[in-house]
């Protein structure tokens, strides 16, 4: 799972650039120069009416589909639906490659949600540009289950693209 | 269509390609996006519309730069050059 403004650049104000992205390169784990999983490009991508259509930010997740078992090596996330008390009395954790540090370095941060609307989930748990994509999770007994993807820095809030079950079906059918 | 800032990001030596540009500050929430420059050092980022913009540049072997733009309400592209000084990143933290 992903941001849907990662596969599909809406309002970019450049003629010609809006649409799904040519290729995606996933290389899970990477430190630098070092890629302990190797890496899989894929042009197999998702996203919603809501995003391609309207850009709409309540709608801004999409997917990379491997063409490849990758996940049976790295392991996955979990990823859930949640209610409102249950989301606001979470920490969330953000872990992504934030463009301010050095090159293809992951970088992880952490703090309470802060508020939730229907379709966003709201926070200031450190991100800068390049984190966009990346799963927001609770931790559940030594378990990381996702119920936000990181899409948004603003300057007194970041927020992600809550999970709710229209996204989870989604998300379900897009991983079959 | 909304206005667009583009730039170039250039060093000592002239264009620094493969430059990670990001928007640090914006008049509201955008994409947690960064981007490349190219091999001429250009870079064309979208903004969410009139207002004060702050662009970060990182580059390998060069001291990280900010540089604020303002977009206005006619605008629809506005040019920025962002100069690179040699020197390391600093660590992280």
């Amino acid at each position: 799972m992903t941001a849907g403004h990662v596969v599909y650049i809406k309002n970019s104000g450049v003629p010609g650039r809006d649409g799904f992205v040519r290729s995606i390169k996933v290389m899970p784990g990477r430190n630098g120069a070092t890629l302990p999983y190797g890496s899989v490009t894929s042009n197999n991508l998702r996203t919603v009416q809501g995003w391609a259509t309207n850009g709409d930010e309540e709608h801004d997740y999409g997917a990379i589909i491997l063409g490849t078992d990758l996940g049976l090596t790295t392991g996955w996330f979990g990823f859930g639906v949640y209610n409102d008390a249950t989301l606001t009395a979470s920490v969330g954790n953000i872990s992504g490659y934030p463009g301010d540090k050095p090159d293809g370095t992951q970088w992880y941060a952490a703090r309470r949600i802060a508020s939730v609307a229907a379709r966003k989930v709201y926070y200031d748990i450190d991100t800068f540009g390049g984190q966009s994509g990346s799963a927001v999770y609770r931790i559940v007994d030594g378990k990381r289950y996702a119920f936000a993807i990181h899409a948004y820095g603003g300057a007194t809030t970041n927020s992600g693209t809550r999970i709710v079950t229209p996204v989870y079906n989604n998300m379900v059918a897009w991983k079959a | 269509m909304r206005p667009v800032i583009s730039g170039i990001a250039t060093g000592p030596d002239g264009p620094v390609a493969f430059a990670r540009i990001m928007i640090a500050a914006s008049p509201a929430p955008m994409p947690d996006l960064a981007g490349l420059s190219g091999e001429d050092g250009t870079f064309t980022l979208g903004t969410n519309g009139p207002g004060r913009y702050v662009v970060a540049v990182y580059a390998d072997g060069f001291v990280p730069a900010r540089a604020e733009v303002t977009v206005r309400p006619d605008d629809k592209s506005v040019d920025l050059r962002v100069h690179l000084v040699p020197g390391p990143l600093p660590p992280g933290g």
